[in-house]
């Protein structure tokens, strides 16, 4: 089902296959570890007891009755945790402040969202804590919770954080301005790009459009709670086993706000049950080491789903104020982008980067975005696939196609005529390197998708584009080759999307042998150096960069061990297909196989290993998709149906073009669950209604057409297999898509996320005038 | 720690005892797909659970041109079983609608009913089939009508001895359609639900029944709409005369599903659609 296009002609002989992953087995069997599957004897059952209001001072919290509980080992509340002062760190894609992170795993002082962690305790049965929980008594004067950017900006807003300061904002990002007034505010931060003269470039604009657009907070949906088990030794060591995207972040985040040395601490990674950037952070874990120590018995924590959905981190709910202008002959000639993202209860939205993709697939002469951090009485968001870019891209994209419209033109052709190129400047000002977004939306308009006819009332095909800049970040990698001649790779990320296959086919690829003789392992943080994040779509480009460059370590050590035996110079040896010879063809041959019979008489074991900074955010292999979507719209229920999607992305190379196309189908059906249905709902109070996935409506697979995938390869010039970040991009753009295949259906402009049977039905019998005539998008 | 006593006779007659002792302390279990989620949520904290999955009460019988089903048959029995696709066939598309695979392989009809949720699936179908229920107690049997089960919202008319053992659907006449809405294909609770049954005689319609679901605190059979169809040829403009009627018996009411707003506007177009499909139009 898959199209592939512009595939440069190197050939590869493992890179391109679809073996079957390393883990399958154990997983469809049911054999492989989840977090929560480790036990130890003795082990406690630690359980969180959470804030029933949005926003509350403590006054005071007793324990007394439940620490009597018999069974009670362990009751810890903030006044356990240390004051740890306000830094920030990298998280994957995210900047963290350890202060705030250590303020939301335990509150202290104030309570700032429903499901907010006030006091934890670990028993002997989980029933035991869950009732100890009732026990506890906390003292609320509830406070007025602020629920909404808009809520949060208003002048008399009541304050999140007293001590953030308007003056902050002013001065450290916005440079050219003066010093604002000192005074609270919940925006935490505001980021400005600008470029060309915007007065200008609207003056030059034969059409305008200005529109206002909502998104609603949304959840990653892993099936996998969150989870961890502690276990505390006398000597002062902790070990922690948790299903987590970044093995080492938590053991940094757990040190950190604990006070210990970041050596006293093994973070084992568990098999993962799916993460979307939501395990990049940490909840429980420093508790469960807390609990662990302060009880001398290994504890194990794990959240059910209500506690996900209210004190996990989900993505912002967005405000935008968007405005773009083209000419006649569809050139865009300017645009704004004014940008509210809901933090939740702390600084570190995805403001930065839903600003530095906004319009980050076109090149648009005179821009100016501006993008806020923004506190509400709801969780801290942690990051989603593509974090900020879906939200400026349904306002970007959606303004696009009624601009594309009114000029008549093609949607896709509107996006070529304005694509982004090698050299356009980003958003953010740097010049693009070699990316393939012309290519992709060209793929697009030739596939059999675009080129069908949509016939039938109340249908409608929309197009849509995304951007994501991509991680590179820090990975090492080891490469050991065993005496019957099979290698072991091994790295510090966890396989969240299929990476263990990718990796061993890498290694396979540079060692000459089949993808199945080399078994991936996925090391705790005592067994292989420093590894970040398995997020920003990094892990194949970035620690894939590590494998090849290990592999290749190897090879070098084999030429060696060959000189050797053969009594040549290293450079005298060649190495292809798994072959070692003499470049004067002077010797037999020897395979990989049988030189590994000989390491012990040619100095020992062979060990490749590499570590690398695979470069800042953003620095290699940006990714772009084309999301094209055929809907219905039941015109008496608003009832919205996927017909037909396909989504065609620049991957790079496709490593294993099975997962790449999983990856492409797995973030456009987020992506669809994202626009119809998936939203959190809270009442008046601030309290989350829809806690449980009957309510919090993800999409099923019966709600969804099969996702036809084009795999677009434009080889990333900075890497050495040309490969491009996979992960995230392809939830950009299906918002966007179906807002305007909707339209393209029924003639209503959808403007707020989601948009389920309800809020449509509202919006077409608001009778909406139309402004322009529909321009049939079938291109021939 | 509070702990909750358990029981699972498998007679009867012990189970009807303990109601007779105990009725009013005592949580029945059947699937347990409603109860056991609150339990581990402490939103419930039962004092003693009665368990009735081994009673017997797990069946399907064909009775008088009708059908007996055992109150403790799953959703899944219902759903595939041949006598009720043969006699039911609008019970049997309902509980196919119900829930997931997971959810209907143990959740009963009898806990359907008797959990009396606003939104439950079983109730449209049943009334339009004319079912009515079998209430046992130490005391004896009564039979009513299901139209006459239903108080508000989690309330019944089964009194804290009783026990809800039987489903008798009767030898009815007419064709029948079930339409429901939901926010998603599978594992979406009801917005709103339809189950009509027209009787044609002569090619006019001499009996009707229209039953609306999660349209008010108990199902609503729309007697004014029922009456629209009577003695008339059907038509798709009848059908929207009957439809708009219907909306005005309808009270319901706004939640996380939906408003009442569109509940009115939703089960107007299901009503018609019910309609026209039951009566071919």
């Amino acid at each position: 089902m898959a199209d592939s296009t512009n595939g440069s002609s190197r050939s590869f002989r493992v890179i391109g296959t679809r073996p079957i992953r390393h883990d399958g087995i154990e997983k469809v069997t049911g054999q492989a570890k989840y977090g929560a599957d480790y036990a130890f004897p003795g082990m406690l059952y630690g359980k969180v007891l959470r804030s029933p209001h949005a926003h509350a001072r403590i006054k005071a919290i007793r324990t007394e009755q439940a620490a009597a509980l018999p069974g009670v080992q362990a009751i810890i509340t903030g006044a356990d945790f240390p004051d740890i002062p306000g830094t920030t760190a990298m998280m994957g894609e995210l900047i963290v402040n350890t202060h705030y992170l250590s303020l939301n795993v335990m509150a202290r002082g104030k309570v700032l969202y429903d499901g907010h962690a006030v006091a934890a305790v670990a028993a002997t049965s989980p029933h035991i804590a869950e009732e100890a929980l009732r026990l506890i008594e906390v003292d609320y004067e509830p406070l007025p919770p602020v629920m909404t950017a808009a809520a949060a900006m208003k002048p008399d807003a009541p304050i999140l954080l007293p001590e953030i300061r308007s003056k902050f904002i002013a001065g450290r990002t916005d440079p050219g301005s003066p010093e604002g007034p000192d005074q609270p505010t919940n925006v935490a931060a505001h980021i400005q790009f600008q470029r060309g003269d915007l007065a200008a470039g609207f003056r030059e604009a034969d059409y305008v459009v200005e529109r206002e657009f909502r998104t609603a907070t949304v959840h990653q949906g892993y099936i996998e709670p969150h989870n961890a088990v502690a276990l505390y030794n006398s000597d002062g060591h902790a070990t922690i086993y948790c299903s987590t995207q970044g093995t080492f972040n938590v053991r940094t985040f757990t040190a950190t706000l604990l006070k210990m040395a970041e050596g006293d601490i093994r973070v084992v990674p568990a098999e993962i049950g799916g993460g979307f950037g939501g395990k990049t952070t940490v909840y429980l874990e420093p508790l469960a080491v807390l609990l662990a120590r302060k009880s001398g018995r290994p504890v194990k924590m794990t959240m059910n789903r209500a506690e996900v959905l209210r004190a996990s981190g989900p993505t912002s709910g967005t405000w935008i104020k968007a405005k773009m202008g083209a000419a006649r002959d569809g050139k865009i000639t300017a645009a704004q982008f004014w940008m509210a993202y809901e933090a939740g209860a702390f600084p570190g939205s995805p403001f930065a980067p839903g600003a530095m993709c906004c319009t980050g697939p076109y090149n648009i002469p005179n821009l100016l975005i501006d993008s806020y951090d923004v506190l509400v009485n709801r969780p801290k968001v942690a990051a989603y696939r593509a974090p900020g870019s879906p939200s400026s891209a349904f306002a970007c994209e959606s303004l696009l196609d009624e601009l594309a419209l009114r000029c008549g033109i093609d949607p896709l052709e509107m996006r070529i005529l304005n694509g982004a190129h090698e050299g356009t400047p980003q958003p953010a000002g740097p010049p693009y390197k070699r990316i393939g977004f012309i290519e992709t939306c060209a793929a697009m308009k030739n596939s059999a998708h675009y080129r069908s006819r949509l016939e039938g009332s109340n249908r409608g095909r929309g197009v849509a584009a995304g951007f994501w800049f991509n991680g590179g970040l820090q990975s090492s990698a080891a490469v050991n080759l065993h005496p019957d001649g099979t290698l072991s790779v091994v790295t510090g990320s966890v396989d969240i999307g299929g990476s263990r296959a990718a990796m061993a086919m890498v290694a396979a690829e540079v060692l000459g042998v089949a993808a199945e003789d080399v078994r991936p392992i996925v090391a705790d943080t005592d067994s292989i150096g420093h590894t970040d994040v398995t997020g920003g779509s990094r892990i194949t480009l970035a620690t894939g960069m590590a494998v090849y460059e290990a592999a290749e370590d190897v090879v070098r050590q084999l030429k060696q061990r060959a000189a050797k035996l053969w009594e040549k110079k290293p450079e005298e040896i060649e190495f292809s297909n798994g072959r070692l010879s003499a470049i004067d063809n002077g010797v037999k041959p020897l395979t990989l196989k049988e030189i590994a019979t000989r390491l012990a008489r040619t100095g020992g074991p062979i060990s490749g290993r590499a570590t690398l900074n695979a470069g800042a955010v953003g620095a290699v292999g940006n990714a772009f998709a084309v999301t094209c979507v055929d809907v219905e719209v039941d015109p008496d229920t608003g009832k919205v149906k996927i017909l037909r999607c396909t989504v065609a992305q620049d991957v790079g190379r496709a490593i294993h073009p099975a997962y790449v196309e999983g990856q492409m189908q797995g973030g456009t059906a987020q992506g669809i669950g994202w626009a119809l249905n998936e939203e959190y709902v809270y009442d008046e109070h601030g309290i989350l209604r829809n806690t449980g996935f009957l309510d919090y409506r993800m999409p099923t697979c019966l709600d969804l057409p099969m996702i036809e995938t084009i795999v677009v390869e434009v080889p990333n010039p900075g890497h050495p297999l040309g490969v491009r970040g996979v992960g995230e991009v392809s939830i950009v753009s299906p918002m966007a898509a179906v807002a305007n295949a909707i339209y393209r259906a029924v003639g209503v402009r959808m403007t707020e996320l989601p948009m389920p049977p309800p809020r449509l039905l509202k919006a077409m019998l608001q009778d909406q005038p139309r402004t322009e005539e529909l321009h049939p998008v079938a291109a021939d | 720690m509070p702990t909750a006593e358990y029981f699972a006779p498998t007679e009867l007659r012990d189970a009807l005892r303990l109601l007779a002792e105990r009725g009013n302390q005592i949580t029945i279990l059947a699937g347990g797909t409603d109860l056991v989620p609150q339990f581990n949520c402490r939103e419930l904290r039962p004092h003693a659970l009665l368990y009735i999955g081994k009673l017997g009460l797990n069946y399907i019988i064909a009775k008088n041109g009708g059908l007996a089903v055992g109150s403790a048959t799953s959703l899944e029995e219902i759903a595939t079983n041949r006598l009720v696709f043969e006699r039911a066939p609008v019970l049997a598309q309902a509980a196919a609608e119900m829930g997931n695979p997971t959810i209907r392989n143990v959740a009963t009809i009898g806990g359907n009913l008797a959990t009396a949720s606003r939104a439950a699936d079983m109730p449209p179908p049943l009334l339009a089939l004319d079912a009515e229920l079998s209430l046992v107690s130490e005391r004896g049997e009564r039979v009513i009508p299901i139209g006459e089960f239903f108080k508000r919202a989690h309330k019944t008319v089964r009194l804290a001895d009783e026990l809800l053992t039987e489903i008798r659907i009767p030898s009815v006449k007419g064709q029948t359609a079930f339409v429901r809405h939901g926010r998603r294909k599978v594992f979406s609770c009801c917005v709103a639900s339809v189950a009509v049954r027209v009787v044609m005689d002569g090619g006019k319609c001499a009996d009707a029944r229209i039953v609306a679901g999660s349209m008010a605190s108990t199902p609503v059979r729309c007697l004014g709409a029922e009456g629209i169809l009577q003695g008339k040829h059907l038509t798709s403009e009848l059908a929207v005369e009957a439809a708009a009627q219907a909306v005005g018996e309808c009270k319901p009411i706004d939640d996380d599903r939906a408003t009442a707003w569109y509940r009115r506007r939703v089960i107007k177009v299901l009503i018609e659609r019910a309609i026209n499909r039951a009566s071919d139009l």
